[in-house]
């Protein structure tokens, strides 16, 4: 057969290949190096956004509509305590925030900021007021009496105990790669109930607790993840020049978020590693606020959970097992296919989430508004 | 067309096979030593320790102060 001739012999050795992607990628790697040492301007987050209120660190933003669309309810979207907003505005054409304008919602969003001598001391539960007066505040804005919340990762644990104890301004809740049952298969599990792990001890030490800590470790949940991010950059740098712009805007764009992370604040990060993973207080309904405990079961609102079949930050079963729970009879929950990124900024999150979200808002919309 | 012919070239191969490895089973044996007790627990002790000792250096102990007093503001 003359797929066992020399030319097919030297062309699965890589002999008619090697040498052009080798050049190919080497003028990726070059490219990359540039745009880095010259520190070229990253496009990311690129909705234009007014400040509506701050408090403390944190702040509230609302997206400039899109003009000429009829109006959709408004979202606010509150991310978690201890990354940047703008993962959900990543850059053109990656943006959940750009596809919910598109759609004609008016968009709020919690940019929680980097805390400093005002979040000194405030716990969990102050974490949970401040956004109940961030949604009152763009439920003001908005000109409603209710809002879709959208909490991504930790922020969807605050919107749920929010949801939990007040929910008088909640239309519909959207927990997107949320934890609520903090006792899972996951490393982040694991290493916050560690014997003898004290995370008083290291907010005596700290402070607020900063990222050269906490980055390290969420990096490190996937181990052999950053050779293999290595290697995957490598594979992808070969592509041809229109495609590799593209490629590297984006993977620029993702590393900037990546490494964009903020402290954890110090109440709330022991609250965090004590009473939510270490007790994991709120799937037994052991977590109290001072009007009373926080029980998944006071949840009445619609739940729309989300999550992500290959997180290894918020494994699937901690974002659902507790779903069930719910009590509103229109609750759902979807297992999307990605990890706890890529199922917001991936291309499958375009294919998949974003029209769910839409879909769910228009299956709940506000009376009388939409 | 025969199928030798669809394989991609073999450096190609070797590098998707690579990454398959390392985030497959050495992402998985990686993963359960650093889930075992046997390691948390001598990092975890060595963490709190330093801290307690960092803690103890920086001298006022500001926010274990706070801490005592939770601000749910």
């Amino acid at each position: 057969m003359s797929s066992f001739g020399p030319t097919e012999l030297l062309r699965r050795a890589g002999a008619f290949t090697v040498i052009p992607q080798a050049l190919a990628r080497m003028n990726g790697a070059v490219t990359l190096a540039r745009l880095t040492l010259e520190k070229a301007p990253v496009p990311v987050a690129p909705s234009p956004a007014a400040l509506i209120k701050s408090e403390g660190a944190a702040r509230l933003l609302r997206y400039e509509p899109m003009p000429g669309l009829p109006a959709r309810d408004p979202i606010l979207l509150c991310p978690s305590l201890i990354n940047r907003l703008y993962v959900l505005d990543l850059k053109e054409g990656i943006s959940v925030v750009e596809a919910l304008r598109k759609a004609g919602h008016r968009v709020y969003g919690i940019d929680w900021g980097e805390p400093g001598a005002e979040e000194r001391g405030v716990s969990f539960e102050g974490f949970v007021q401040r956004l109940s007066r961030f949604v009152d505040a763009a439920c003001s804005d908005a000109k409603v009496h209710k809002l879709h919340l959208l909490g991504h990762c930790l922020g969807g644990t605050m919107a749920t105990a929010l949801a939990a104890t007040n929910d008088a301004r909640v239309q519909t809740l959207i927990n997107l790669t949320a934890p609520l049952s903090f006792h899972d298969e996951g490393l982040l599990s694991k290493w916050t109930r560690a014997p003898f792990f004290d995370a008083e001890a290291v907010v005596a030490a700290l402070g607020h607790v900063p990222p050269w800590l906490t980055q390290p470790a969420f990096q490190i949940l996937k181990p052999m993840g950053q050779p293999a991010k290595a290697l995957r950059l490598f594979q992808a740098l070969d592509k041809p020049a229109g495609e590799l712009d593209a490629f590297l805007e984006t993977f620029r764009c993702l590393e900037t978020w990546i490494n964009d992370n903020v402290s954890i604040p110090d109440r709330f990060f022991v609250d965090l590693v004590g009473t939510l993973y270490r007790k994991d207080a709120l799937a037994k309904g052991e977590l109290s606020f001072e009007r009373g405990p926080v029980k998944l079961d006071d949840v009445r609102v619609p739940v729309f959970t989300i999550a992500a079949a290959e997180d290894h930050i918020v494994p699937p079963a901690s974002a659902t097992s507790q779903a069930a729970r719910f009590t509103n009879p229109a609750c759902k929950t979807e297992v999307l296919p990605g990890g706890h990124i890529g199922v917001v900024v991936g291309g499958l999150g375009r294919k998949r989430l974003w029209p769910a979200l839409i879909a769910w808002m228009d299956e709940h919309k506000l009376g009388g508004v939409a | 067309m025969s199928t030798a012919k669809q394989q991609p070239p073999l450096p190609d191969e070797l590098l998707d096979r690579g990454i398959g490895l390392l985030e497959g089973p050495a992402n998985r044996v990686a993963e359960r030593l650093l889930s075992s007790n046997i390691v948390l627990a001598p990092l975890s002790i060595t963490m709190t320790l330093t801290m307690r000792v960092a803690a103890k250096l920086k001298g006022a102990l500001p926010h274990s102060t706070a801490s005592d007093a939770r601000r749910p503001q």
